[in-house]
C-alpha cells in the first residue's frame, strides 16, 4: 500500500509538472524596451502568404517565461507562451483563421519576456499577409554539406500549410542500398510529371510521367556524359538537360570550402515518351549549363562560359581538362544565353547572348524564368557556376522586357543565396541560403510583387523551431508544387532497384 | 552472506577488466557515442535498423564517460547478468557463478571485435547486448522462480562454488588475452583519451609500451611529439612496421578514420580536419569525437555561427556542458583560444599557402607538409618529419637547408643526409656540420645491415638490428614502413 502511495505521488507530481505550462496571457505591467525582438528565425517585418503554416519561433532573450501576441485588425488576437526554453508555438487552426481574416493586411506581433520576475515588452513588428497563396507543397533534398560522401539522404515533400514532411524517396542508408538522389525537377509545378537522378548503385534517371515511373540510363556514345541539370518543357514530355563532366576540389583554407569544377558541358534534348536523346549544343571549349525553358516553350535560357585552354583538349581527356579548369577557376565566368526552339520541327536556332555577365565581372548560374515570362530569377557570383559554395553569390532578376538587371537587395544576405525556384503564380520564390551559419543551407521564402519588387525572405517555418538548429542536413533544390506527390516511395524503390529493366536511351 | 561470495568475486573480476585492462577502450567508446533526447538530433540513429533500441542503449552507455564510474557500472551489470543466469539455470550453490560464462562471452565478443567495436559500427552494441541478455535472463529467472519456487528453496546448506573456477579461469585469460592481442587497441584508445586532456607525456609513454605499434599509435605518438616539439628528435622511437588492422570490410578496410581528422588538426589544417570529421559524421552519424573536432575547427576558422550550431547540438548531450561552456567562452573571447597551449602549438604551424586539398598527396597532413613551400619554422619541422616519414630524401635535403638556419640539424636529419650522400656526395659539402662521427655511424649501420637488406622476414631483421638501430632514420629507411606512405591527390564526383 505504501509503495502504491509513493507511485501515486510521483505520478501526480509528474502530471502537475506537465500541466504547468506557462499561461498565454499578455502581461499587464510589461516595461517597453527599445532593442529589437530577439527571435529565431528572424520573422520580423516580412511578407507572408496567407496559407503559410504558423511561424513558430524561439525567443532568444534571457528569461524564464515568454509570451507572444499576434493581432490583426480583424479576429481575435493569437497568443502563445513558453517556459525557459523560449519555444513559442502557435495553435495551427487559430493561426490560419487569423491569417485568412486579415489577408491583404498586417498583423502586429509583440514579444514579452519575464526575467527575474519582471516583464519586458519588445517593439512590435509586422507580418504583412499577401493575399496570393504559395503553392502548398515544397520539395527538397536533404543531405549533409559533407562534400563527397553520403549515407542517409533523400528527397522530401513538405506541406507548407502545416508541418507535415514525407519522404518522396530515401536511399537505403548503406551497403547495396546506398545511392545518391539528386536534381529532382517538376513540369509546371505539378507532381504529375517529374524526374530525379539516382547515382552510384542502381543508378539511372527516374521519370514519372502521368504518375507512372520508369528508369532510364541516360548515357550514350553520342553525348558528352550523363544527363545532369534538367528543365521540363512547359507542356510536352520533353526535357532539356545539361550534360556535364563535373568534379569537386576542396579548399585548404578558403571558407568557400568546395569548388565544383565543370570541365565539359553540353546541352541535350530528351524525349521522355520515346526515350530518345539528341545534342542541342555540343562544343569543346564552351561550357553550357543550367538550361531553363521559357513558359511558352519557344526557347531556353542557359549559362555558358568559354575556356580557350580546353580547345586543344579532347572531351575524353578528363584529367587534363580538370587541371585546366582548376588553374583558371577564378577567371571562368558564365554569361546568360538564349536559344530558340521550333516545336514543330524540333529544331534549334543559334545561341544568342542575353546578358554579358563576364563583362560585369560576374558569373551567372541557375536562370529560372517567371511563370509570366517577364523575369528571369538568377544567381550571380564572382566566378564559376556552382554558386552554392560561393560567398559572393546573390539573387538577381533580369527584366526581359526592360533588359535590366537588378539585385534582390531586400532578399539577399551577406552569405550564399543560391538555388531558387518560382511558385506557380510567380508571386513567391523559394531559395536555399547559407546565411544562418555559412554552411548548412536553409530554405527561405520571399514575396515578389507584381511590380517586380522583392521583399525580405523568411526561413521555412517548423513545428519545433529548434529543428532548424538541430537538423544537421542541408536543404537542396527547393521546388514548389501545386499538388502532392501521387506516387509512393515503395513504387519508386521498385523501379530504381529493377536494374534489368532500365534501358539505355537511344540517340536520335 | 556466503552465497554472495561468488558474485563478489565476479564483480571484482569484471571491475578489473572494465576499469583496468579494457577501461581505456570503454572510456574511449563514450567518445564515439552521441545521445540526445531530441529526436531530430538522433534522426541518424533512429533511421537505422533497430534505431530506437540503439537510441536507448546509447543513453544507457552515458556512464561510460568516466572510466571508473563506467567500469564499475559495467561490472555491476555483468555481475547482475551472472546472477540472473544462475537463477535461470537454477544451479545449486556449488555452481554459483557459472552464469558468469554468459557475460564473459559478451566480453570475449567485445575483445574479438577489436577496432570494429566502434569503427564503422554502432558504438553502443556492447551495452545493448548486456541489457538484452539482462532482460532475457531477468524475465526467465522471474518466470522460473515463480514456477519452481519450492525446488530452489529446498537447498539448505551452502557449498563452496567450484563452478566459479571455470569463469574465473576464462576471465583471467580474457584479461591476459586482451592485453596480448588487443594491446594496440587498448593503447590507442588510451592515447585518444589522453589527447582530450592534453596529456602528451602519457601518450608518448603509451606508444613506447606498444610491442608492435599500429598506424593509430604511430599517429597519436606523432601528435604528442609534435605538441612537445620533439618530433624530429624522437619520431623513430617506435617501430614503424605496422601490423594489419583487421577491420570489417565496409567499402574498404581503411583504419585512417581513427586518426586522420586529429592529424589534420594538429598539423594546423583545420579545414581539412573539419572536412574529414564531417565526412565521417555523414557516414557514422553524430559522434562526440567528430562533433568536438568540428567545434574546434570551426572556431579556429572563425566560423562562429557554425561553431555555435554544433555547440547547441552538443549541449543536448548530458554531461557535455563543460566543454560547451569552454568553447562558448572562447567564441566570445578568441584570446582564450590563443592562450590555450595546445592551440598555441597548433597555430604555430599555420602555413601561408592556400590551394586545394586535391593538389596534395593523401593523407592531407602528410601530403601538405611534403608540398608546402612557405611556412613557419614549426611547419618546417613538421614538414621535415613528413619528408623523413615518406623517405623523400630530395625533400629532406631541400628542407634541411632551411632548417639549419634555425637550429642544429637533428640526428635523424643528419642520418638522412648521409644516406642521400651515397648517390649525391656533394650533399656533404652543402652540410659541413655533419660530423665524421655521423658518417662513421652510418657506415657502421651499413655494415651491420647489409646481410639483411634483401631479407623479406622482418622479424629476423628486427631481432638482429632493432635494439641497436631501431631509434634511427637508418633503420626506418631500410626496414621500416615498407608500404607506400602517401597516395596521389584525388578528385570526387558532385553529389
Amino acid at each position: 500500500m505504501a509503495l502504491f502511495r509513493v507511485i501515486y505521488s510521483l505520478l501526480f507530481v509528474l502530471f502537475m509538472l506537465c500541466a504547468c505550462s506557462p499561461r498565454a496571457e499578455v502581461p499587464v505591467n510589461a516595461q517597453p524596451v527599445s532593442d529589437e525582438a530577439p527571435i529565431y528565425p528572424d520573422y520580423k517585418d516580412i511578407v507572408i502568404p496567407v496559407n503559410i503554416a504558423p511561424l513558430n519561433l524561439i525567443a532568444q532573450a534571457e528569461g524564464d517565461q515568454y509570451v507572444i501576441s499576434v493581432e490583426g485588425e480583424k479576429g481575435r488576437a493569437l497568443l502563445a507562451a513558453a517556459g525557459k526554453k523560449g519555444k513559442l508555438q502557435f495553435d495551427e487552426s487559430s493561426w490560419h483563421t487569423l491569417l485568412k481574416e486579415n489577408a491583404g493586411g498586417n498583423l502586429q506581433v509583440t514579444l514579452y519576456v519575464r526575467n527575474n520576475g519582471n516583464w519586458v515588452k519588445y517593439p512590435t513588428y509586422l507580418l504583412t499577409i499577401a493575399s496570393e497563396e504559395i503553392d502548398p507543397y515544397l520539395n527538397y533534398r536533404l543531405i549533409e554539406p559533407g562534400y563527397e560522401l553520403y549515407r542517409q539522404m533523400g528527397i522530401y515533400e513538405r506541406n507548407l500549410t502545416n508541418f507535415k514532411e514525407i519522404s518522396i524517396y530515401e536511399n537505403g542508408a548503406g551497403g547495396d542500398f546506398n545511392h545518391c538522389v539528386n536534381c529532382h525537377n517538376f513540369q509546371q509545378n505539378s507532381t504529375q510529371n517529374f524526374m530525379f537522378h539516382v547515382r552510384e548503385k542502381h543508378g539511372g534517371t527516374v521519370f514519372v510521367l502521368n504518375g507512372k515511373a520508369d528508369k532510364r540510363i541516360m548515357t550514350n556514345d553520342s553525348i558528352l556524359g550523363n544527363a545532369v541539370y534538367p528543365s521540363w518543357h512547359p507542356t510536352k514530355p520533353w526535357i532539356v538537360f545539361s550534360s556535364n563532366m563535373t568534379s569537386q576540389v576542396f579548399h585548404l583554407r578558403d571558407k568557400q570550402k568546395t569548388e565544383v569544377i565543370d570541365s565539359g558541358s553540353d546541352l541535350i534534348f530528351y524525349d521522355v515518351e520515346n526515350h530518345t536523346v539528341s545534342n542541342i549544343l555540343k562544343t569543346n571549349s564552351e561550357l553550357e549549363n543550367f538550361p531553363c525553358w521559357t513558359p511558352d516553350g519557344k526557347s531556353i535560357y542557359y549559362c555558358s562560359a568559354t575556356l580557350e585552354a580546353l580547345d586543344t583538349l579532347n572531351t575524353k581527356d578528363t584529367h587534363h581538362r580538370e587541371l585546366a579548369v582548376r588553374e583558371n577557376y577564378k577567371d571562368i565566368r558564365y554569361n546568360l544565353m538564349r536559344i530558340d526552339f521550333d516545336e514543330t520541327t524540333q529544331s534549334w536556332g543559334e545561341p544568342q547572348m542575353v546578358l554579358d555577365c563576364a563583362q560585369r565581372g560576374l558569373s551567372v548560374s541557375v536562370p529560372r524564368v517567371s511563370p509570366d515570362g517577364r523575369y528571369i530569377l538568377l544567381t550571380l557570383g564572382e566566378f564559376g557556376q556552382f554558386h552554392i559554395w560561393h560567398k559572393s553569390s546573390d539573387l538577381y532578376v533580369w527584366d526581359i522586357q526592360k533588359e535590366e538587371l537588378r539585385p534582390l537587395e531586400k532578399t539577399n544576405s551577406a552569405d550564399v543565396d543560391s538555388y531558387h525556384s518560382w511558385s506557380s503564380n510567380g508571386r513567391w520564390m523559394v531559395f536555399s541560403s547559407r546565411r544562418d551559419d555559412g554552411s548548412y543551407t536553409r530554405l527561405y521564402i520571399a514575396y515578389f510583387d507584381q511590380e517586380g519588387n522583392s521583399y525580405k525572405a523568411f526561413m521555412l517555418p517548423q513545428e519545433d523551431p529548434e529543428n532548424n538548429l538541430m537538423r544537421l542536413k542541408s536543404y537542396n533544390v527547393p521546388e514548389l508544387t501545386k499538388d502532392a506527390i501521387q506516387i509512393n516511395s515503395s513504387q519508386l524503390r521498385d523501379v530504381i532497384y529493377a536494374d534489368e529493366e532500365a534501358r539505355k536511351v537511344s540517340y536520335k | 552472506m556466503k552465497k554472495f561470495i561468488p558474485y563478489l568475486i565476479c564483480l571484482v573480476l569484471f571491475t578489473v577488466f572494465c576499469c583496468g585492462i579494457y577501461g581505456p577502450v570503454f572510456l574511449y567508446l563514450s567518445q564515439e557515442n552521441y545521445f540526445a533526447f531530441d529526436s531530430e538530433a538522433m534522426a541518424f540513429v533512429l533511421r537505422e535498423p533497430l534505431g530506437t533500441l540503439y537510441w536507448i542503449s546509447r543513453f544507457l552507455m552515458l556512464p561510460l564517460q568516466n572510466q571508473w564510474i563506467g567500469g564499475i557500472y559495467l561490472a555491476i551489470l555483468l555481475t547482475l547478468l551472472t546472477w540472473f543466469t544462475d537463477r535461470t539455470l537454477r544451479v545449486s550453490s556449488k555452481w554459483y557463478g557459472i552464469g558468469a560464462l554468459l557475460p564473459a562471452c559478451i566480453l570475449i565478443w567485445a575483445v574479438s571485435r577489436g577496432y570494429n567495436l566502434f569503427m564503422r559500427s554502432e558504438p553502443s552494441k556492447v551495452v545493448f547486448y548486456i541489457y538484452v541478455f539482462l532482460l532475457l535472463t531477468g524475465i526467465l529467472a522471474l518466470v522460473i522462480s515463480l514456477f519452481f519456487k519450492k525446488k530452489i528453496s529446498a537447498e539448505k546448506s551452502f557449498k563452496w562454488p567450484v563452478g566459479l573456477l571455470c569463469p574465473i579461469l576464462i576471465l583471467v585469460l580474457l584479461n591476459v588475452g586482451a592485453w596480448i592481442y588487443r594491446q594496440n587497441l587498448i593503447l590507442s584508445c588510451d592515447m585518444q583519451n589522453k589527447l582530450l586532456i592534453a596529456d602528451w607525456d602519457g601518450m608518448i609513454e603509451d606508444a613506447l609500451k606498444a610491442k608492435n605499434p599500429d598506424k593509430s599509435i604511430a599517429a597519436f605518438h606523432a601528435i604528442a611529439l609534435n605538441q612537445k616539439g620533439q618530433l624530429l628528435e624522437k619520431m623513430f622511437e617506435i617501430d614503424y612496421d605496422f601490423p594489419p588492422t583487421k577491420l570489417d570490410d565496409k567499402d574498404g578496410l581503411d583504419e585512417s578514420e581513427n586518426f586522420t581528422a586529429e592529424c589534420n588538426l594538429f598539423s594546423c589544417l583545420p579545414q581539412p580536419a573539419y572536412h574529414y570529421a564531417l565526412c565521417q559524421q555523414v557516414v557514422e552519424g553524430p559522434r562526440l569525437r567528430f562533433l568536438k573536432m568540428m567545434i574546434i575547427c570551426s572556431a579556429l576558422q572563425q566560423e562562429d555561427a557554425l561553431c555555435s550550431r554544433y555547440l547547441a547540438f552538443l549541449d543536448k548531450m548530458p554531461f557535455q556542458h563543460e566543454f560547451v561552456e569552454t568553447w562558448e567562452r572562447r567564441l566570445e573571447n578568441p584570446q582564450l583560444t590563443a592562450e590555450d597551449p595546445t592551440m598555441v602549438r597548433i597555430l604555430q604551424q599555420v602555413s601561408f599557402e592556400d590551394g586545394f586539398e586535391n593538389d596534395y598527396a593523401r593523407p592531407c597532413y602528410i601530403g601538405f607538409n611534403l608540398g608546402v613551400r612557405r611556412a613557419t619554422p614549426e611547419t618546417l619541422k613538421a614538414s621535415m618529419a613528413a619528408a623523413l616519414y615518406c623517405k623523400d630524401l630530395d625533400n629532406v635535403i631541400f628542407r634541411a637547408a632551411y632548417l639549419k638556419q634555425i637550429e642544429a640539424l637533428p640526428t635523424y636529419v643528419q642520418e638522412a643526409l648521409v644516406v642521400a650522400s651515397a648517390k649525391r656526395p656533394e650533399i656533404l659539402q652543402q652540410f659541413p656540420e655533419i660530423s665524421d662521427m655521423m658518417k662513421i655511424r652510418v657506415s657502421s649501420f651499413a655494415n651491420e645491415a647489409s646481410p639483411y637488406l634483401e631479407q623479406e622476414d622482418t622479424s629476423e631483421v628486427y631481432e638482429a638490428l632493432y635494439e641497436k638501430w631501431g631509434n634511427s632514420f637508418l633503420y626506418y629507411y631500410y626496414f621500416g614502413n615498407r608500404n607506400r606512405a602517401v597516395q596521389d591527390g584525388f578528385v570526387t564526383a558532385v553529389n
